[in-house]
């Protein structure tokens, strides 16, 4: 049995277990498929819950409490919140894979039009970033990160800056 | 496919419609159901609006789009709190309502009372008076 699979086993039997609970939660969800499906005055929308445990859910003590309470949380409003949850985890799921994997494509000393010098520099996102603070200590660290041959992630590049203007 | 793009991408027009449909529904339900969220997803709440901030500073048309979806749904999780508020203060009034009536049943009863026993009492007298 694959990782999905038992994922969405264990989210039917979970969800199947709050509708016994919380009788607002039956005719508006249902699981098809991967997705969670929610019925709301005809209206339908459904989120992909198969890379998802349903009762991580319950961390929230206070959604533990509730969810079987039908004059506390009905149908759309745990649809809503599980939708949340899902949507979170993908995106903390991204950004991990994603700044991981910045690097800085290119770096240039300028000057503002005060004359002061200033650091700026383009990841491979395309995302643009200057830095004011100690600008030539900032050069140098690049440079060093650079003299290695290999990328200059940002991640490291941040911290050696750090270590740097706090040593 | 990401379910949802991060704020980044949205406020530079990229990811699939559905992609960019989930990240406004995550600003406006993220913020409307905060207390009932874990606190991971709190954290990523956190960090998309913190993105929305800095885009905001550039005035971004897609970050005052998502900054509305914010808006809308503090002014609604205040509504709820309010309706709520206003809800637990009626119950009160009420409880205290029925409460001072049932006083002013018992007191009623006392009054009675004791207006009974005074007629009792006179009667009394005035037979004893009359013997």
């Amino acid at each position: 049995m694959n990782l999905n699979t038992q994922i969405m086993n264990d989210n039917i039997l979970y969800l199947n277990e709050w509708m016994k609970y919380n009788e607002s939660l039956q005719g508006v969800l249902q699981i098809v498929g991967p997705d969670l499906v929610c019925n709301i005055n005809g209206h339908t929308e459904a989120i992909d819950i198969s890379d998802y445990y349903l009762p991580n859910i319950l961390y929230n003590p206070t959604l533990r409490e509730q969810i079987k309470d039908k004059n506390k949380i009905n149908g759309e409003d745990l649809f809503r919140i599980i939708r949340v949850n899902v949507i979170a985890e993908s995106l903390k799921n991204q950004r991990m894979v994603t700044e991981n994997d910045l690097y800085i494509t290119k770096m240039e000393m300028k000057k503002d039009e005060n004359g002061q010098s200033f650091v700026s520099f383009e990841d491979n996102y395309g995302h643009k970033f200057k830095m004011a603070k100690n600008p030539e200590t900032v050069w140098n660290v690049y440079q060093k990160l650079l003299s290695t041959g290999t990328k200059v992630y940002l991640n490291d590049f941040k911290r050696e800056v750090e270590m740097v203007n706090n040593g | 496919m990401a379910k949802a793009i991060r704020v980044q991408d949205y406020v530079e027009q990229r990811g699939t419609p559905m992609e960019r449909y989930n990240i406004e529904t995550f600003i406006y339900d993220g913020i409307k159901y905060q207390s009932l969220i874990t606190d991971s997803a709190v954290q990523e709440l956190d960090h998309a609006i913190s993105k929305i901030d800095e885009a905001l500073l550039n005035k971004n048309e897609n970050a005052l789009s998502l900054d509305r979806y914010r808006q809308s749904a503090l002014q609604e999780r205040e509504n709820i709190a309010l309706q709520s508020s206003q809800a637990r203060t009626l119950k009160l009034e009420q409880e205290q309502s029925g409460e001072q009536q049932r006083a002013g049943y018992i007191n009623a009863a006392i009054l009675l009372a004791v207006v009974a026993n005074l007629g009792l009492l006179i009667a009394v007298t005035l037979i004893v008076l009359n013997l």
